[in-house]
């Protein structure tokens, strides 16, 4: 019995490391639990909580930048603006003589990221909202660029966001002119792959990837990204269409939570 | 207990400086681990049990922060990684300096690809894609530790 103990004493530090090993297998194991999430809030909670420091120098820097692109974006949408107004005016008319009813535009809530975790690698961003601002679970998340992802846990103010490159994030989509659907999964990094689309459709590289609306958290036609390749397997009936996402959570700043989606009555 | 309260300091200082530093300082979607060049530092100062430890607590920590799907993810090869650095902390007098970089190259060399095989399982990732971020990531680390060790020494624990 004492050169039983003798001999655990001597392992204690292998016995120590094989417990570590296999506690954190079990959490791999066990990740979408409930507690996995909860703990995420706790997370939320204290991030929110905290004052973020302040990185003048280079915030200065990148904010420059962004503003430039944002005056020409402005530019850009507004000669688009003037076009779509047009269009709108006629829209309006053609749905009045269909007695459709009128459909309020989205409520958006602007939105600051605030972590973007201690991983190397990205897998969830922290925004400075949350349900204090209306935010509740499973609202889209946009960037100016396109869909960022979903929110997740809400905290009195602060929201982790499921992102469209997490790993688990599936969606559904449309491609190509006839508006093929399939889902959308992550591939690696800013990738993504479009499974279940016929491979007898027409869809090509450059083709916009858009959100279908079978959906109860997204609406339809929200950007998502652009096809980069479309891969037909010999004897197979699906294509595998490789999709270039949008939204780059590496460098998104502000981002909009969709508070409320305008479907109308 | 007051190696275990240095250790919890160390974990809180460190946290920020991963949350908002390492951000600023990342190349492509890689971004420096403090936590994991801390981890070492403390492993070969306070040996295996306190390596294990703080590498299980720090991991768990970034992975409540970060990997969303995949808690564990950092807990996992950071603990390892406590295992095997913490044996330096008895021949740190007996290898070389070669030996001892090659040694601290090899354990964040496994760390990396511990971790990015976890995050890409299940995902159809490309290979060289996959490759070149655990290089990246490994020798970022790498040689912040091996650098930062000849301004501050891994020193023997003398407890």
């Amino acid at each position: 019995m004492r050169n039983l103990f003798e001999l655990l004493f001597y392992l204690k530090e292998l016995l120590l490391l094989l417990l570590a090993v296999l506690v954190s297998l079990t959490l791999l194991l066990t990740s979408d639990s409930d507690q996995a999430v909860a703990m995420q809030g706790v997370y939320a909670n204290i991030v929110g909580a905290v004052p973020r420091p302040s990185l003048d120098f280079s915030d200065l820097i990148s904010y420059k930048a962004e503003n430039q692109t944002l005056r020409q974006r402005l530019i850009r949408y507004t000669l688009l603006n003037a076009e779509l107004a047009d269009v709108a005016r006629e829209n309006q008319r053609l749905r009045r003589m269909l007695r459709f009813t009128e459909s309020s535009p989205f409520r958006l809530q602007v939105a600051e990221v605030i972590s973007r975790g201690a991983s190397s690698v990205l897998s969830t961003v922290t925004l400075n909202v949350g349900a204090e601002q209306e935010v509740v679970p499973n609202q889209p998340v946009l960037t100016l660029d396109g869909l960022l992802g979903k929110t997740l846990t809400v905290a009195p103010e602060a929201t982790v966001v499921h992102l469209v490159t997490d790993r688990n994030f599936r969606l559904s989509v449309k491609v190509g002119s006839q508006g093929l659907r399939g889902i959308l999964r992550p591939l690696y990094g800013s990738e993504g792959e479009i499974i279940g689309i016929s491979s007898n459709g027409d869809i090509f590289p450059g083709d916009r990837v858009l959100t279908s609306g079978f959906s109860d958290i997204y609406p339809k036609n929200l950007p998502v990204g652009e096809v980069l390749e479309v891969i037909n397997i010999p004897g197979e009936s699906y294509s595998r269409v490789r999709v270039r996402l949008y939204a780059d959570p590496q460098n998104a700043e502000h981002v909009f939570v969709m508070i409320s989606r305008g479907d109308g009555p | 207990m007051a190696t275990a309260l240095k250790l919890l300091l160390v974990l809180v200082v460190a946290f920020p400086a991963q949350l908002y530093l390492a951000p600023l300082l990342r190349i492509g979607n890689i971004r420096p681990d403090f936590i994991l060049i801390i981890l070492v530092f403390v492993s070969s100062r306070y040996g295996r049990m306190a390596g294990i430890l703080l590498g299980f607590a720090a991991g768990l920590s970034q992975d409540v922060t970060g990997s969303l799907s995949l808690l564990g993810a950092n807990a996992l090869p950071k603990s390892i990684v406590g295992y095997t650095v913490g044996t330096l902390n008895g021949n740190l007098t007996v290898w070389t300096s070669r030996v001892i970089n090659l040694y601290i190259f090899g354990s964040i060399l496994g760390h990396a690809i511990i971790y990015q095989v976890i995050m890409v399982q299940g995902l159809a990732a490309p290979m060289g894609k996959v490759m070149n971020n655990i290089l990246l990531e490994a020798l970022m680390s790498s040689v912040m530790v091996i650098g930062m060790r000849y301004i501050i020494p891994l020193v023997a624990s003398k407890e």
